[in-house]
């Protein structure tokens, strides 16, 4: 299967490639990337997403895209409601993993108590397999999580503040979540771990900005050159996995029943307008929500562990710049066409006429937030009115994996990487070797041409380079 | 079709006087995950074998106690690639839950959609790899020239 160039990085593949495809196919990359996309399964599974019941308009990769199962991640496509369908496999198994970004008051050249505070957050953030929370929530609150999202942490734990809500994608909180549709089993494997990181590419890092591109919108972000940050990357945990887990079974048992073929059984899917459906897109909603109060308690951690290290009313100053989702199914409306749009390893881009993006951002678009592999630049896009015909609204979330965990523990040792990264004035703090092996920068692609790449396709600006200053991983 | 479950043979020999070991995993290289491939005579020593895969998978290799309380498990499924599915990931919610993995196995009865088994855990020192999910795709367990062979892609 040969893609076509339309344009400098856009490239598509017509849905006469294959007699199933009800879609075209289309990337977004450079031949960098291409290069990298041919090295892998990702452009057959994504030929594999164009063939799903009721998708519509393309099946969309992103520049970062690699292989997955089911759909590639770095994956995007829309399905038509009622009937089109809804595929736990588009979203993944930790439902709405994602970023958040906050900003600190304080200046790089004042932060001499860097190891500290690296210190006191790794010790404070529980992070790796096995570690709980802390939270103490009983099923009953946990069911309020699932249901109200973060809006229900700030106001019933005391865990952030009202102002963090409306800098928080769908405000914290995604609409039709529904407690009793994530099974008991989910919420035993999830209960105990808000408040986690988790193991595996998630992390924190305090971060210096080190570049501003737009200055105008750095200015509306409330970002500058030599501000401390910190990006949180985290999800649902154990809970999410079980979700999908969960209905990618079901899904599966009812294909037959709903006249459904599939070139791929991990693509499991049901209309949503049918009961497995409606129940799947409810728990996605719940378990979104139980990723977006992770990320809450997170942050309410940082800022008591600033405030603790720093005192001098630091920590209450950290401001949330935003949290975007990217594992995630959004209903979204497209030329008046109602669309649930599948993102899974993709980031929400929207421009700055859509009514979802926060008011004090409505100047400039919907942030996006692209965090590089461990030791490289993060960036701070935001997204464009054009990007909805180009991309469904969708840009990258990453630097996408360029080789397997094997490969890249068999290229560098863990001990080199933290060698590499301290030699550079980064505090690290894993206490996994292999994992540090496994996440290291070779192992993934250039963030600086995949961003690059989204700007180029005119789906988002760039604003704003984070370098790391400090790496907490589980 | 019930598959047996005679007491556990570590070896066979094929006509030509050759040894077959029973069971045998490996990990196979893909971008972001990994595959889980097991060999093995009989239905019940490839369920097994995955078990102890996925135990060595996460932890490395390690034994429970001769004390460890056994957990009964009991699934059913449409097909034999589904209850494959289920069966790891019943095992990595337990895991999960329990804060054990699983190295002693042993399957007591065993259909194309169905699994009884008995396992014993241990609380693993150190977690190399934890496993989200057990995944369905290019799932295959199938019995080939006389070999049952089955290929997973878990989620890790």
């Amino acid at each position: 299967m040969k893609l076509e160039r339309v344009s400098d990085v856009i490239w598509e593949l017509g849905k006469g490639a294959r007699p199933d495809m009800n879609v075209p196919v289309r990337v977004l990359a450079d031949d960098v990337l291409m290069e990298h996309i041919g090295g892998d399964h990702s452009l057959e599974q994504l030929v594999n997403v164009s063939t799903l019941p009721g998708v519509v308009r393309v099946a969309l990769g992103m520049p970062d895209m690699h292989e997955g199962y089911g759909f590639p991640v770095g994956g995007v496509a829309a399905t038509a409601l009622p009937d089109g369908v809804v595929s736990p496999g588009g979203i993944g198994f930790d439902i709405n993993c994602g970023v958040r970004l906050l900003a600190t008051p304080l200046e790089k050249t004042e932060l001499v108590a860097l190891e500290p505070l690296v210190h006191e957050l790794s010790r404070s953030i529980p992070a790796g397999y096995g570690r709980e929370g802390r939270l103490g929530l009983t099923r009953d609150e946990l069911d309020h999580v699932l249901g109200e999202g973060a809006p229900w942490l700030v106001r019933e734990r005391g865990m952030g503040r009202e102002e963090d809500l409306a800098h928080i994608e769908s405000r914290g909180a995604l609409e039709g979540a529904d407690a009793s549709k994530v099974s008991d089993r989910a919420k035993e494997r999830g209960h105990d771990q808000l408040a986690t990181l988790g193991g595996g590419n998630h992390f924190l890092e305090v971060q210096a900005v080190t570049r501003i591109f737009d200055e105008d919108a750095a200015r509306v972000l409330g970002l500058h050159e030599g501000q401390v940050t910190v990006l949180v990357h985290t999800g649902s945990r154990g809970l999410g996995h079980q979700v999908c887990t969960d209905y990618v079974r079901e899904m599966d048992a009812a294909l037959a029943r709903h006249h459904i073929t599939l070139p791929d059984r991990q693509l499991a899917c049901a209309p949503l307008s049918s009961r497995e459906g409606r129940d799947y897109f409810a728990a996605m909603c719940a378990a979104a929500n139980f990723a977006f109060c992770n990320r809450q308690a997170l942050t309410h951690r940082v800022r008591e562990v600033f405030e603790r290290v720093l005192g001098r009313g630091v920590g209450q100053r950290i401001r949330v710049v935003y949290d975007v989702a990217h594992n995630v199914a959004k209903i979204e409306t497209y030329d008046g066409q109602r669309l649930c749009v599948h993102r899974k390893g993709a980031t929400r881009a929207f421009g700055p006429s859509s009514p979802d993006v926060p008011a004090a951002y409505r100047s400039i678009g919907q942030p996006v937030l692209i965090p590089g592999s461990m030791g490289t630049a993060s960036f701070v896009l935001v997204g464009t009115d054009a990007a909805k015909d180009i991309s469904l609204s969708s840009s990258c979330h990453g630097a996408g994996r360029a080789m397997s965990r094997t490969a890249a523990k068999a290229a560098v040792t863990g001990a080199q990487i933290r060698k590499e990264l301290e030699a550079r004035g980064i505090v690290v703090r894993c206490p996994s070797s292999g994992e540090l092996a496994e996440e290291a920068p070779l192992a993934y692609k250039d963030v600086d041409r995949v961003v690059d790449v989204v700007a180029r396709a005119g789906v988002a600006r760039r604003v704003a380079r984070l370098e790391p200053l400090g790496v907490i991983k589980g | 079709m019930v598959h047996d479950t005679a007491d556990f043979v570590p070896y066979s020999t094929r006509a030509d006087g050759s040894i077959v070991i029973a069971a045998q995993h490996s990990f196979d290289e893909h971008r972001g995950e990994v595959r889980l491939r097991v060999e093995a005579e009989t239905l019940r020593a490839v369920f097994e074998e995955a078990a102890r895969a996925l135990c060595e998978l996460t932890a490395g290799g390690c034994t429970a106690p001769p004390d460890a309380t056994p957990v009964r498990v009991v699934l059913r499924a449409i097909d034999l690639e589904a209850l494959f599915a289920d069966w790891l990931n019943e095992l990595i919610f337990l895991s999960e839950t329990r804060k054990e993995v699983f190295p002693d196995v042993h399957v007591e009865q065993i259909t194309d959609q169905d699994v009884v088994a008995t396992v014993r855990g241990v609380e693993p020192s150190v977690v190399r790899t934890p496993v989200k999910a057990a995944t369905m795709h290019d799932l295959h367990v199938a019995l080939d020239d006389g070999t049952w062979k089955a290929s997973i892609v878990l989620d890790v």
